[in-house]
């Protein structure tokens, strides 16, 4: 987490299943394929989420996403690389990102 | 690493909750009830991240935008009353840093509270290359900027050596013997003296006296003041409340109070009173009969006299020679204990404490003699 630009951020609702309540995090990265996530809450490697957040003037709901890697910094904060799951969500954020980045 | 943190929490049993967290966090937290409190507060305070109870008046948004409006960058934390993911992204969009579920446990805020502290500040990186390339110039100016500082410093040290200079007194023996009561105004300090009772208006740089107003019908063992009163304790247990005009017109009084306070103070929000003899320390609402709210008992040695700040309680404790430093919301804990160097006098009797501006003011009885000094407040 850079701390300069930590509480800017994208803020993110994260659910892990359907019977626990959704958790909350930070985007710290986002490319149309993969992601890096920051909370407090720990999760495993391997465990499956569906995002939440608002990127420029699009909602995103449900994007799913499998955690590759899980890393805990010295605050007690966990960095998680997120990898997106489905092909037809991708290409909605591609596009989100696309207009949001500097022609 | 700087650890204070401000707490905005109405609630008694929440606080009680995040003291116990907090301290063992190693955070020296100070505790707010609301917004206002916490902004009345927050210059003299500095904390470096604020948490605030979610669910409480005024909600939690209108608090992350006064508080960001104040200090924006400042890392806020909202401490939720139950796990409500959406509530808490709406929040961070709002500004907030991260929200706490509850329960609130050590577990849960630790990595809060360090990633707070961590961001508060600024990191600065600084371009080495732009660096190297001005490093020629830079270690001309450098060295030329030495050679002036040695030559200035030399001057300087020679003035200050061989010049004789006046020096600001911080201490005053004053032209009467028993001082009760003291409170700094803006522009004088005023000392009550219960044998001649009067109150006695000094000039805060040479200490004449500018004026005096005598008090017939009462015998000063305490003095206070608000905005817009003084209060003043009399021999016989009674507070009154009088008009800060020119005869200071009595404009109310309370019933007798046992046992008699010889301190009284008021920090914004309540009035408090305190008995050197027995050590208690009083709370009470600032109307005019001054109803007890709840009675602490003071926890250092021996309690000489008391005041407070809207942030904290100050007490003259000759028993430990120090000042101590104590919390407003709970009395009979001493946040810290500072010596006072003028304790090595063992003839002195402190009777009066004032804290205004970052200043703490004592009058007393050292011998035959009374006098009036201030010392920089404690950390």
């Amino acid at each position: 987490m850079n701390p300069n630009k930590a509480d800017s951020y994208i803020p993110a609702v994260m659910k892990t299943s359907l019977d626990l309540p959704p958790l909350w995090g930070r985007l710290s990265f986002l490319s149309p394929l993969d992601a890096e996530l920051v909370s407090h809450f720990e999760l495993p490697a391997g465990r499956t989420l569906a995002l939440t957040f608002e990127l420029g003037r699009a909602s995103f709901e449900d994007i799913r996403a499998r955690i590759k890697k899980a890393a805990r910094d010295a605050d007690g904060y966990y960095n998680y690389a997120l990898v997106f799951l489905d092909p037809g969500q991708t290409a909605l954020l591609k596009a989100a990102i696309a207009e949001l980045s500097p022609r | 690493m700087f650890n204070t943190v401000q707490i905005i929490c109405a609630s008694e049993k929440n606080r009680l909750i995040l003291r116990g967290i907090f301290k063992n966090l190693g955070a020296d937290a100070v505790f707010s009830n609301d917004l206002n409190d916490a902004l009345a507060v927050f210059e003299k305070a500095r904390p470096a991240a604020v948490f605030l109870a979610d669910g409480e008046e005024p909600p939690a948004e209108i608090q992350l935008r006064e508080l960001r409006r104040v200090a924006p960058f400042i890392p806020l934390l909202v401490l939720l009353k139950r796990r409500d993911a959406t509530r808490a992204v709406e929040l961070m969009k709002l500004g907030a840093l991260d929200c706490a579920q509850s329960p609130w446990t050590e577990e849960e805020l630790r990595p809060l509270y360090r990633k707070a502290l961590n961001l508060s500040g600024t990191a600065i990186e600084l371009d080495s290359l732009a660096l190297r390339r001005g490093r020629r110039s830079l270690a001309a100016a450098l060295a030329l900027f030495l050679g002036f500082a040695g030559f200035a410093g030399g001057l300087y040290y020679g003035f200050k050596r061989y010049s004789p200079h006046a020096q600001q007194p911080h201490s005053f023996y004053l032209p009467y013997a028993h001082p009760t009561g003291i409170i700094i105004k803006k522009d004088s300090v005023l000392i009550s003296d219960w044998y001649s009772q009067a109150l006695y208006e000094h000039n805060p740089k040479t200490f004449g006296i500018k004026k005096v107003t005598s008090l017939t019908d009462v015998t000063p063992v305490a003095l206070a003041a608000s905005q817009d009163s003084l209060w003043l304790a009399g021999t016989n247990g009674v507070i009154e409340r009088r008009l800060l005009d020119a005869g200071y017109t009595r404009a109310s009084k309370t019933a007798a109070f046992k046992p008699t306070p010889d301190s009284a103070c008021f920090d914004g929000l309540y009035f408090w009173t305190a008995d050197s003899r027995t050590g208690a320390i009083t709370k009470r609402m600032p109307g005019d009969s001054l109803e007890e709210l709840k009675a602490y008992k003071y926890p250092g040695q021996k309690l000489a006299a008391l005041t407070c700040d809207t942030r904290f309680l100050w007490a003259a404790d000759p028993g430990l020679r120090s000042v101590v430093k104590l919390s407003l919301d709970d009395p009979e804990r001493i946040i810290s204990k500072t010596q006072l160097p003028q304790y090595s006098s063992r003839t002195l009797k402190i009777t009066a404490l004032a804290a205004k501006d970052g200043l703490l003011w004592f009058a007393g009885e050292d011998g035959d003699r009374a006098l009036a000094f201030y010392t920089d407040e404690p950390k």
